[in-house]
This record gives C-alpha cells, structure tokens and sequence, in this order.
C-alpha cells in the first residue's frame, strides 16, 4: 500500500531544500502524484491581446531506479501518453507538488474508471458483449494504455467471434508497456485460449509464452500451450511441454491423457513412414504425400 | 426498404424514430475519423501522403495501413497504435443513439443481440448461396472487393443481403459490364445493375466530398467516373487472386425457387441504407473480347 502524499507534502514545503540524495528503491514506499507549473502564454491580437496564466498538471511516479514516470493528464485528470522519465530534481525545477489535484480530482477519476472497466468486465462475463464493447471502448476512450480494458476488448470481440477487430487489439497488446505484472498472466491465459478456439494460433502461442515468461512454472500455461501447438501441427514441440507441465504436476490428468493420445500419434506417423518406405514406397524412393 | 441495417431494424419495430437515427447519423460523422486524419493529426503523415496512398488505393486492394506502411511513410507500431486509436473511438450507431439518450441500456443490449442474430442468419444465407459453386472463391472475393469498392470510392456501405430476383432486376435499369479473367482459359464476367437512388447517393457523397461537379450533367459525369473506378479496381484487386478454373455448369439456383435458373451464374442483391446494387456474374470459359458498358 502506498502512501501518496507523505513525502511529497514535505517537498512541498521545502522544495528548495530538501531534495532525497538515496534512489527511492531504498526507501520503503515510492512517489506517486501530480506536479503542477504554471506557464503564461499571450492570446487575441492587438487591442484584445492579453496574457492568460495556465496551470499544467503532470502525473508523476517513482520506478525503481529512482526515476520519475510522468505521463500529462487528461481533461478528465486521467494520466494519459507515453510516459517521459525526468530525474527527481529535473521534475521538481519546474514543477511542485498538487495534492489537492491528485485526491481530489486524479483519485476519483482512476477509481471511477477501474469501476467502470469491473462494469465491462462483468457485462463481457454475463454474455452482455455490446455492452461491454460500449464500457470497454468507453474506458480505453479515458486511457488509451489501460491494460485491463485493453485485454478485455479484445476478449469481447473473440467472444463475439469477431477476430478481425481482435487482432487490432492483439497488435496493439503485444507493445504495451507495463504487463510484467505477474497478475496479468490469468489475462495472457484466457486470451490465449480465446484466440486458440478462433483459430489465431500464432497469435495465442505469442500470449501463452508472455503468460509463461511471468509464471514459467504454471503446469497449466504449459498444457495450454501444447494444445496451441498441437493444433498448429507441431506434435514433438506440445509433448515436450507436455513433458515439462507433467514435471511440475505429476498426476495432472489432462496433460497425461493428452500425453497419451500424442504420443499413440507419433507412434502412429513412425508406422506409416516405415510402411511407406519399406512397402509402398514411389519408383524414384520418395514417399506420397499425405493428407 | 427491408434490408437489414441496424437503423432499418429499430425503425422497423418502432424503437427509435427518422429524427433520431438522423441525429445519431450526425454524431457519428462527427466522432468517427478516418485513418488518414488520425494519422495527419498526429504528425505521422502529411496531407500529401495521405493523398498520394488514396491514389494508389484505385489501383490495389490494400488498405490504407498496410500502404502507408509498404510505402515506408510510417513504422508498423505507429500504426498499430493509430489503428487501435480508431477502433476505440469508433461510434456505432447503436452506441451513438445510447450516447444521445435515444436507446435505454437494456434496449441497446437487447436489440443489438437481436440484429447480430439476423446478421449471422444473413451471413450463413450468404453462404449457402455461394455454396457448391465450383468459383465460390472467386465469387466470394468479388463481392468482399465490391463492397469495399463502394465504401472507399462511393462512401456507400454496401452490403450483401440476397439473391437478386427478377422484379428487383426490373428496377435497377442502368447496368455497367466488366470482365475480370480468372485465367488463361477462364474469365468471370460480372454486372453492376444500378438504379436511380443509387446514382443519387453516390452524388450526393461526390457533393459532400466537393468532388462533383455544379450541373446535372457534371454530376453524373462524376458518378460514372467513380462506377469506372470501382470495376477498375475490382479488376485490378481479383486479377492477382489465385483461382480455381471454374468447370461448373449447374451455376446458382434461386434460394425461394421463385427466379430462373441461370447457369453458370450468380445474382445477388447487395444494397446500402438508401439504395441498392444488383450484380450478376457469369463464369466465361472461352473468353471473348472485354466489353464495358454504361
């Protein structure tokens, strides 16, 4: 649990005076708010030009090393866009701390948005799927990066057998920032056997090795993706993944049914190639091809 | 009219009223941006690039994208980015009559369920009418090619809806030929019947556009020069597919067993929200010379 404000107030304060010399990974809890700066632009011409002073809010969080994230925020006080890392001293040159900002107007709104995609996520689990296409949409119209709403768009529209629209979200998952968060392996996994049931291997082998690279012992995501690559064809690939997730759980009796019909497979492919050649092999010693 | 757009479908059952799918009309021409104006508003092309890819649309069935990208003007992330951006933001009309108040939630959810199950009914027709036919394939690619055809030059979303009998035939009196060969020994040669209200919702997209020209004459000047882009086009995108030589001599029955029995042939009545496209297509074995007509 973090602590928003604790420091930053202090900063506030004494901006000039206290600046942490020790990156933050040290200390036990991370920065998170928004900044504010105050620029002056000229508007109108002439006789109706006049100076308008204007207050620009960043969204600011501390990475591990040290580092400020800070993302601009939206008209709604969403943060939104790629992120720019600034050092804690080149953040707090031209911007100071705005508290009142991030309880009052950034918490609600990232709280009423988590909300809003727990609505569309319960919409999507209920069958309702225009409708949570509507909430999902609605949610990523506020943050265009939110990995939650991203995963479950595309979800609704597998659900929908749309794979089409799919893919755009697909495309656009595979280079979002931030999913090294091991609680999105569920939604790595169920992607993945959604694109697998429509037919989009490639694309949910991609998803089940993302699942795997944040829980390389889940015997699950290992079975999971055997069966991709089982449908892709790839028979000695899905059993040695087999072979791993049988490892992990010796008695998981899925993967050693599964296991079993493989392998009577390979078994059977190895007669048919013997008989092939040694039998009925082509005048010019190359095997016919099979369906 | 009785074909099957979502708007047609609450009308039909008294759900929302003309006004209100206008409205709703209005508010989707507002929200939803094309891929180019995306693209152009976030610095990633300029006018001119955008320009020079719609040229090269005509010529290729490739979308916008993929030429923007095959032409090196933007990088695949960039797009990727930009495609989702537009995905996101895209209004359709049952969320944009939700949006205005028009629908409640539980009408939208329930009508749309409704539509998607029609819409599935009309695909799984569709298939049906392709079914058996020896160049399903390439009968199935001209249609896909021809309504996007008339998205892209005719800003008129077609779509296929069912056989095209012969009292529809009657009112669609203009009729534009092209010949598309499928091989050395084969050609599919294919009718746009197009009626009045056709040509008018294209002019009336040219005059939207500023593309057309101020009198009678220049207009229809404009509509023809767009149907001799679309079969252009269509000629141009089938031509690289790989197809089968069509052998077929039993050609399409009419699903209601109302029309005739045209061998070697297929009738489908493709239509927009306010007008409708009739095409036939009949499979040349012994190819003779390309005619056109208008």
């Amino acid at each position: 649990m973090q602590m928003p404000w604790t420091r930053c107030k202090r900063w506030h304060k004494k901006v000039t005076i206290i600046m942490p010399t020790e990156p933050a990974s040290t200390a036990s809890q991370a920065v998170r708010g928004v900044f504010a700066t105050e620029t002056t632009t000229s508007v109108g011409f002439g006789a109706t030009k006049r100076r308008v002073k204007q207050t620009v809010y960043v969204y600011a969080e501390e990475a591990e090393d040290g580092m400020m994230a800070c993302r601009s925020l939206s008209s709604e006080f969403i943060p939104q866009g790629n992120k720019r890392m600034v050092s804690r001293e080149e953040l707090l040159k031209s911007f100071v701390p705005a508290p009142h900002i991030y309880l009052s107007k950034v918490l609600p709104a990232m709280a009423a948005l988590e909300q809003a995609v727990d609505s569309a996520e319960r919409c999507r689990k209920e069958g309702h799927l225009f409708s949570a296409e509507f909430e999902f949409k609605h949610s990523l119209r506020l943050d265009e990066n939110h990995i939650r709403a991203s995963f479950g768009l595309g979800l609704t529209y597998l659900d929908r057998g749309d794979p089409d629209n799919a893919h755009i979200v697909f495309r656009k998952l595979s280079r979002l920032e931030g999913l090294s968060n091991p609680d999105y392996k569920h939604l790595f996994n169920e992607f993945g056997i959604k694109l697998r049931r429509n037919g989009m291997y490639p694309q949910a082998l991609g998803h089940y090795g993302k699942a795997l690279r944040l829980s390389p012992d889940d015997e699950h995501l290992l079975y999971n993706l055997a069966r991709a690559l089982f449908e892709k064809g790839r028979l000695r690939a899905a059993l040695r993944f087999l072979d791993k997730a049988l490892t992990i759980s010796p008695n998981f009796p899925e993967a050693l049914e599964f296991r079993r019909r493989i392998t009577d497979m390979l078994t059977m492919t190895i007669i048919d190639d013997t008989e092939l050649s040694s039998g009925s092999a082509s005048p010019k010693g190359t095997s016919p091809e099979k369906p | 009219m009785s074909f099957q757009f979502l708007g047609h479908y609450l009308l039909g059952r008294g759900v929302v009223t003309q006004a209100q799918i206008d409205e709703a009309a209005a508010y989707q021409a507002e929200a939803n941006r094309r891929l180019g104006d995306l693209a152009v508003e976030g610095g990633l092309l300029t006018q001119t690039q955008v320009d020079e890819i719609l040229e090269r649309q005509r010529e290729t069935d490739l979308n916008f994208g993929t030429l923007a990208v095959s032409l090196g003007f933007v990088r695949r992330r960039d797009l990727d980015a930009l495609l989702f951006r537009q995905q996101v933001h895209l209004v359709h009309l049952g969320e944009a009559l939700l949006t205005l108040g028009h629908l409640t939630v539980r009408q939208f959810c329930d009508y749309l369920n409704d539509y998607a199950a029609l819409e599935r009914a009309r695909k799984d027709a569709l298939t049906r009418l392709f079914e058996g036919h020896c160049a399903r394939e390439a009968l199935r690619s001209l249609v896909d090619t021809l309504e996007r055809a008339f998205l892209r030059f005719a800003h008129c979303p077609l779509k296929a809806q069912a056989y095209l009998d012969d009292l529809a035939m009657e009112a669609l009196p203009l009729h534009h030929t092209m010949e598309i060969p499928l091989n050395s020994a084969s050609s599919m040669r294919f009718t746009l019947h197009i009626g009045r209200d056709m040509l008018d919702a294209i002019g009336t997209a040219c005059r939207r556009d500023g593309e057309s020209g101020g009198t009678p004459e220049e207009a229809l000047a404009e509509v023809l020069d767009i149907l001799d882009i679309i079969s252009i086009y269509l000629c141009s995108s089938i031509k690289p597919h790989e197809l089968p030589t069509p052998d077929c001599s039993s050609g399409i029955p009419d699903p209601s067993g109302k029309g005739e029995l045209h061998e070697g042939c297929l009738r489908l009545q493709l239509a927009c929200p306010v007008a409708c496209v009739g095409l036939t297509v009949a499979l040349v074995t012994n190819r003779d010379n390309p005619k056109e007509s208008a």
